[in-house]
């Protein structure tokens, strides 16, 4: 949290994603592949993620920020089906 | 101060490294004429001015206290003889907490059916039992200080106070001048959080507003209402160049306001990337003059409130040539490999890069990546050509580099948020 500023969690509740972060980019990366158009690259994910330094253009970016937005969605949609089915459940 | 001979940094590559000063930390440096100007992070420590005519052999020549202990004057511009430095209320978030005190209180009441105790409240603010207190005295004292301080700095080494402007709520974060106009980011009465609001410097002792501009949503007292929680949707600041502001708004992503008319901004176009892109936008600044025959804007986003597996904050190209309709060409990123302190720590990702054209370069500081000089001459590619990652500072797990700035001999000052401040010469 940057202590230099005044985005109070408690306040001002984040996009957090509802699932774990390694569980979002799982289901992006599955998402992304079912997408029509040129798939990214392993370089472009990696290079999103900080695994690589480097440059991305911006048809890479758009699509892994589609492909994100998706698996937010997809998330909040089985988390919000946790929450019917109880605990237990199968998530995806 | 003590200054060391050699600043022992432990990446570098094209910059070589002239002197570091044992200065305390900082929120923005500018250089003008062979002066550094310093902003601190936290009072007593207001201003320093460096004299680096001899970047090897830099020595201070002013120092500048804030007007009170409950401020910090962490920014600072200068314009021809004319210095502006910020007063924010200090440790603002902190304080910001106290005003949840009694609705916090009432909460703890009802579902504990008794008074909470001064832990149980703590831990419902997110302070430690022993700020407690604090929180109840800061909410006591209020804050009425903010605002900013105009100085005659004709000589740098007994700067001269012209004038101090009040403005509202916890005052001034960053802002822009010229020999004219100040273009200040601040909180204002009757708002939610920093708006721009330009003044007059024709009086320079006299400061007198012309005009402000607010996103849609802020002016609260006007009966609009905020579509977003708590301060999320502010101005950061915004950068003149020619007729245009280019602003950075935080969760609400970039605007381009047209100031042809000083007294009347209007608002030219935004681009918001807030989702799925996490980092808060927090500098837009349009490149003057073209690169490879395009008009471009770079923005930058803060690293701010990183989640593991998600991208740290980066650098945007933005296709400027319709100025009411940013588009992104491409992004730069930073891996964590690429500093053996991102994780030690601390922020790692972008913050801030030189609010000024160095042909096709940025020199971008990047928390505990340190500084990142970074090629546009593709704008469709960008690629790192340098960088420099100092020594943590003494009691710190990691640099974080803060601020930057670069004058026309290629002198970069790199000024760490925690403690020191480096000067290197850029050889690339």
């Amino acid at each position: 949290m940057c202590t230099d500023c005044f985005d109070d969690p408690a306040e001002e509740p984040a996009d957090e994603p509802a699932i774990a972060p390694e569980e979002l980019v799982w289901l992006a990366r599955r998402i992304e592949e079912q997408m029509s158009g040129e798939p990214v690259s392993p370089r472009g994910w990696e290079v999103y993620f900080g695994q690589l330094s480097g440059a991305l253009d911006w048809r890479t970016l758009e699509r892994i920020g589609r492909a994100m937005d998706g698996a937010r969605l997809v998330a909040s949609l089985a988390v919000a089906r946790d929450g019917e089915a109880g605990p237990g459940a199968s998530r995806f | 101060m003590t200054m060391q001979a050699t600043p022992g940094p432990i990446v570098s590559a094209n910059l070589r490294p002239l002197a570091r000063l044992d200065l305390p930390g900082g929120g923005e440096v500018t250089i003008k004429d062979g002066h550094a100007f310093i902003g601190h992070m936290s009072p007593p420590d207001g201003t320093t001015i460096l004299d680096i005519r001899d970047p090897a052999r830099p020595r201070i020549v002013a120092q500048l206290a804030p007007p009170d202990p409950f401020s910090h004057t962490h920014k600072v511009k200068v314009a021809g003889d004319l210095m502006i430095t910020n007063v924010e209320r200090h440790r603002r978030h902190f304080y910001r907490k106290g005003e949840r005190l009694a609705s916090a209180g009432v909460e703890l009441m009802a579902r504990l059916g008794r008074e909470p105790s001064e832990a149980e409240l703590a831990a419902a603010l997110g302070v430690a039992p022993g700020d407690v207190a604090e929180l109840r005295a800061g909410l006591a004292r209020g804050y009425g200080a903010g605002g900013f301080r105009v100085w005659d700095i004709a000589d740098p080494a007994h700067p001269r106070e012209l004038a101090y402007v009040k403005t509202g709520g916890i005052g001034v974060h960053r802002f822009d001048m010229d020999e004219r106009f100040a273009y200040i980011s601040t909180e204002m009465e009757g708002y939610v959080g920093n708006i721009l609001v330009i003044y007059d410097l024709a009086e320079p002792t006299r400061p007198r507003e012309v005009s402000r501009w607010h996103l849609p949503g802020q002016h609260v007292a006007a009966g609009e209402t905020p579509v977003w929680s708590g301060q999320r949707h502010r101005l950061h600041h915004a950068l003149r160049v020619g007729d245009i502001l280019w602003a950075g708004c935080w969760y609400a992503g970039a605007w381009t306001i047209d100031v042809s008319d000083i007294a009347r901004p209007r608002t030219l176009g935004s681009y918001n990337y807030h989702p799925p892109f996490p980092e808060p936008t927090h500098t837009l600044f349009r490149l003057a003059a073209p690169i490879a025959g395009r008009a471009l804007a770079l923005m930058i986003d803060e690293e701010h409130d990183h989640t593991p597996g998600q991208p740290h904050a980066f650098l945007w190209v933005m296709d400027a040539s319709d100025p009411a309709a940013l588009t992104p060409i491409s992004t730069f990123h930073v891996a964590e490999s690429a500093s053996p302190y991102a994780k030690a720590g601390g922020r790692f990702g972008a913050h801030q890069f030189q609010e000024r054209q160095v042909g096709s370069l940025v020199f971008a500081s990047w928390f505990a990546g340190g500084l990142r000089v970074i090629d546009l001459a593709s704008p469709e590619e960008p690629r790192e050509i340098g960088h420099f990652v100092p020594a943590p500072a003494p009691g710190h797990v990691a640099p974080q580099s803060n601020d930057v700035d670069i004058d026309p001999r290629g002198i970069v000052a790199l000024l760490d948020r925690d403690r020191g401040l480096d000067l290197l010469a850029f050889e690339g």
